[in-house]
């Protein structure tokens, strides 16, 4: 594997007798979009701050390009973060804050100019050079923090929630507009969210974390289609859970069908999602399975009795881990 | 809820007049020509002239001003790299430590008087501008330590970590990011500093020379035998410049509150 | 690594070497100074002697212990109703108002004490702006003569201590959280349920610095009691002073010290213990 940029051996770390992560590993090639999916509390923030050097940890190692780095000082470090809540220096203007990393590297005034003009019109702020942090917006500062991180090329980008803070709106075309740059540049982005559309939309693999474990590694469409466990399963796109004969089973609810095979349940309610009807039934054995339907509504009312089913080609077979 | 009736706001008025009284009538009798406070001879600028002419006072102020210079100069390289070295500290020593140097504020100023006065003339230290200076230093510390340590809490820590991310060394993070931060509590703590040394009277009594008078002393002294109308005229030189100094203190601050 | 380690010792040798020499020093030499004797003409003798203490333990200084603590009440009962309103009732005005109020109130706490004190006399003496005003509106028919007295000493202690009180007060008002209040309304109680219920407790920690920040000063401002009250009122920080300039009984000076210093150590830690904190609400 030539072209593995970054890899994480067993890496383990506690905060007051607290297992944050428990032993993680991960290879990360080169020019890859990888999202760390998972709610609050599952690790990934403690990930990729122990990536960036801000916290070293317990045992495990990181490598990047080969070399191991899990001692060094975070300044020593190819790898640049772009903080959640932005981090911008407050006491510096636009400008300074994205030239601030070359200024380190002591690049000369022309080319940091030169180079903080460029990044600015990766983020499309041209002109903000002079504003200082508090006269930008919200999704400005997120902008101007990825330009400060990005100006450095660094061989790693991570991204700790960066859209946490923004409206749906200002986040999908945000979602766009990192994809792009990621592509531009070409840059390994490690990115985390605890949103499970942005990571399925944004990312060449997910890594699923839960509980300071990563549950299941791959592709948006193996993680959508083929989870590995009813936590991913239910995680991603809350999957129906189906048990038979002591198997446990993930369903899509798009896969389905009224009056279809020989499972009869009763229509418990209906609801209408973002261009989704949904309906959920109570099987006869006391199990519940949700269809989805496109269209505003569908031909069934609450306690009607109809038959349920799905081909067997869409049922996947899980681990159980959580109820 | 946020309109205040009637009476609050009388009372706010006659408390802010109150609390002026005595200055307004120090301005207003230092330009009396009467010799005796209580009666009103008319408008005059004896006493400023008179001021003007009194070396002794001159001097004295002089002898203010380099005190509280080096006072406050100490105070913010001790109290400001007390702060910052005992930022996130769990060493039991250091509490110990910072437990005692804010001390000075927290006791009465008698006590200190007393503590200088005894160990200085026990180590034979001549009193003058070096027990001035070091008394002085004590309770100037605490404002120091106290104003940077409340920034240095109130500063997000990824502040310190984007700066090391970008690639910054310890003292670089320092240098570019942290103390422009804390700038603002230790530009008041040297402004705090200077004013409580410049106003001291207690402690200074105990720790001056026979051959060193401050100025704070000289009136002290002076207001013990009777009011001279001098004073009125110094009260009111002193009280413009610091109006002046609040003001525009007000002013430096409110600008980096919008800024942070 | 190195250098971080190097940086902490660096950054901690002006305090330490400070705090050792110049507080914690003199700090017990100040206690081994009051079991020493005083010696017949000037100075001491290393004779160890619990005279001292057994001297501020007479009823003659007891007295004066009383009447300082007294007076030190008197003051922040005073202190604490004014102060309280006023910092309530400032941090309700707008931000406007509360800026302009604040500048009002620093420009006295910052000019110098002394200066302040003057303007005190000039109202106060006998034939002064005070006596005239009354004088004049027929309220009096003979100078009052509060220059030297008691009450005189009480209003300049008041003077001098009522904006620790309002700062504390007022930061404490500005940080609370309004809405309780609204709910507690909500729920029927008047407006005077509520402030008791909820504003009070809320600004617990404002009140109680503020107690403390006026009540431990009022016992050491020996010159206000000296140039308000001449030598008619004799507080434990005048014989302090006294002993150590004119008496030259340090020894006795320290004993007294030391008292004075336990009380205010025990004041200071009942306000930790009930506030959880040795931080002081406003005074920066």
């Amino acid at each position: 594997m030539g072209n593995v940029i970054l890899q994480l051996k067993d890496i383990r770390k506690s905060f007051d007798d607290v297992e944050i992560l428990k032993g993680i590993s991960l290879d990360i090639k080169k020019g890859e979009f990888i999202t760390l999916l998972g709610s609050s509390g599952c690790g990934k923030t403690t990930t990729i701050r122990i990536i960036a050097g801000l916290e070293t940890a317990d045992s495990g190692k990181v490598i990047l390009e080969g070399k191991d780095i899990t001692d060094l000082e975070p300044n020593k470090r190819d790898v640049n973060t772009v903080f959640q809540n932005y981090a911008l220096f407050p006491n510096m203007n636009v400008e300074q804050n994205i030239g601030y990393g070359l200024k380190i590297k002591k690049y000369s005034k022309e080319e940091i100019k030169k180079e903080v003009e460029e990044a600015l019109r990766l983020v499309q702020l041209e002109g903000f050079e002079k504003r200082m942090p508090n006269q930008l917006s919200g999704g400005q500062r997120q902008r101007v923090a990825i330009a400060r991180a990005i100006v450095n090329k660094p061989s790693v980008l991570l991204l700790d929630e960066p859209l946490g803070a923004l409206d749906l709106v200002l986040r999908r075309q945000m979602q766009e507009e990192l994809k792009r740059i990621q592509k531009t540049l070409g840059i390994t982005f490690i990115y985390i969210t605890h949103d499970q559309e942005e990571a399925l939309n944004m990312s060449s693999r997910v890594v699923v974390m839960n509980k300071g474990v990563f549950e299941q590694i791959g592709t948006p469409n193996e993680i959508y289609y083929n989870p590995r466990t009813t936590y991913v399963a239910n995680f991603v796109g809350s999957a129906n859970i189906y048990k038979k004969d002591n198997k446990i089973y993930a369903i899509r609810s798009e896969y389905v069908k009224m009056n279809y095979g020989n499972l009869k349940g009763v229509v418990l309610e209906k609801s209408f999602i973002g261009g989704l009807s949904k309906v959920k039934y109570r099987l006869e054995d006391g199990q519940t399975i949700t269809s989805s339907h496109s269209g505003m509504d569908v031909d069934v009312k609450v306690n009607d009795i109809i038959n349920v089913g799905w081909d067997e080609i869409h049922q996947v077979e899980v681990i159980e881990n959580e109820v | 809820m946020k309109k205040l009736s009637r009476g609050p706001i009388i009372f706010l008025i006659i408390l802010t007049l109150l609390n002026y009284l005595p200055i307004i009538l120090t301005v207003v009798y230092s330009f009396n020509a009467s010799k005796i406070t209580s009666v009103w001879g008319g408008l005059s600028l004896t006493w400023y002239r008179q001021l003007l002419n009194d070396n002794d006072l001159k001097k004295s102020l002089i002898n203010s001003l380099i005190v509280a210079f080096f006072t406050c100069n100490f105070a913010v390289i001790i109290g400001t790299s007390a702060a910052i070295a005992m930022r996130n500290t769990k060493l039991w020593i250091d509490n110990v430590i910072s437990y005692f140097s804010t001390l000075p504020i927290m006791i009465p100023e008698i006590i200190l008087g007393m503590l200088f006065m005894a160990i200085f003339s026990f180590i034979n230290l001549p009193f003058g501008f070096v027990t001035l200076i070091i008394a002085h230093t004590s309770f100037c510390i605490p404002y120091v330590f106290l104003l940077v340590r409340a920034r240095l809490v109130g500063m997000d820590p990824s502040y310190e970590e984007a700066a090391k991310d970008l690639g910054a060394s310890t003292f670089q993070t320092f240098r570019d990011i942290i103390f422009p931060y804390i700038l603002p509590g230790i530009l008041s703590g040297v402004l705090l500093s200077f004013a409580m040394s410049f106003d001291d009277v207690v402690i200074s009594i105990f720790t001056t020379g026979p051959t060193v008078n401050t100025l704070a002393i000289k009136i002290y002294t002076k207001m013990k035998t009777g009011v001279t109308p001098e004073i009125n005229a110094l009260a009111t030189i002193i009280l413009i410049i610091t109006m002046i100094s609040v003001i525009l203190y007000e002013l430096v601050n409110r600008k980096n509150i919008t800024k942070i | 690594m190195k250098f971080k380690r190097l940086y902490a010792f660096l950054l901690r040798v002006p305090v330490y070497s400070y705090t050792i020499s110049f507080i914690i020093i003199p700090l017990i030499y100040m206690l081994v100074l009051s079991f020493l004797t005083k010696a017949q003409t000037w100075g001491y003798t290393f004779d160890f002697t619990l005279a001292n203490y057994e001297r501020v333990f007479s009823s003659f200084y007891m007295g004066i212990f009383i009447e300082s603590l007294k007076l030190a009440l008197i003051t922040t009962t005073i202190v604490l109703f004014v102060g309280y309103a006023y910092g309530y009732f400032m941090a309700r005005t707008s931000d406007a108002w509360k800026r302009r109020l604040m500048i009002l109130l620093m420009i006295p706490f910052w000019t110098s004490g002394l200066i302040r004190l003057n303007g005190w006399i000039i109202i106060f003496r006998s034939n002064g702006v005070l006596d005239k005003i009354l004088m004049f509106f027929n309220i009096i028919d003979k100078p009052l003569k509060l220059l030297y007295s008691y009450p005189a000493v009480v209003i300049g202690m008041i003077y001098f201590l009522l904006p620790f009180m309002i700062l504390s007060v007022f930061s404490s008002v500005e940080k609370m959280d309004w809405s309780l209040v609204e709910a507690a309304r909500d729920l029927g109680a008047t407006s005077f349920e509520a402030f008791k219920s909820i504003t009070l407790v809320q600004t617990m920690p404002g009140i109680l610095s503020g107690i403390v920040l006026t009540f431990v000063p009022s016992m050491g401002m020996f010159y206000v009691a000296e140039i308000l009250g001449g030598n008619k009122i004799v507080l434990i920080s005048n014989v302090i002073s006294e002993q150590m300039t004119k008496g030259r009984n340090t020894p006795f000076a320290a004993a007294l010290s030391v008292i004075l210093m336990i009380l205010t150590s025990i004041i200071l830690s009942l306000y930790k213990k009930f506030t959880k904190t040795s931080e002081l609400e406003g005074i920066l």
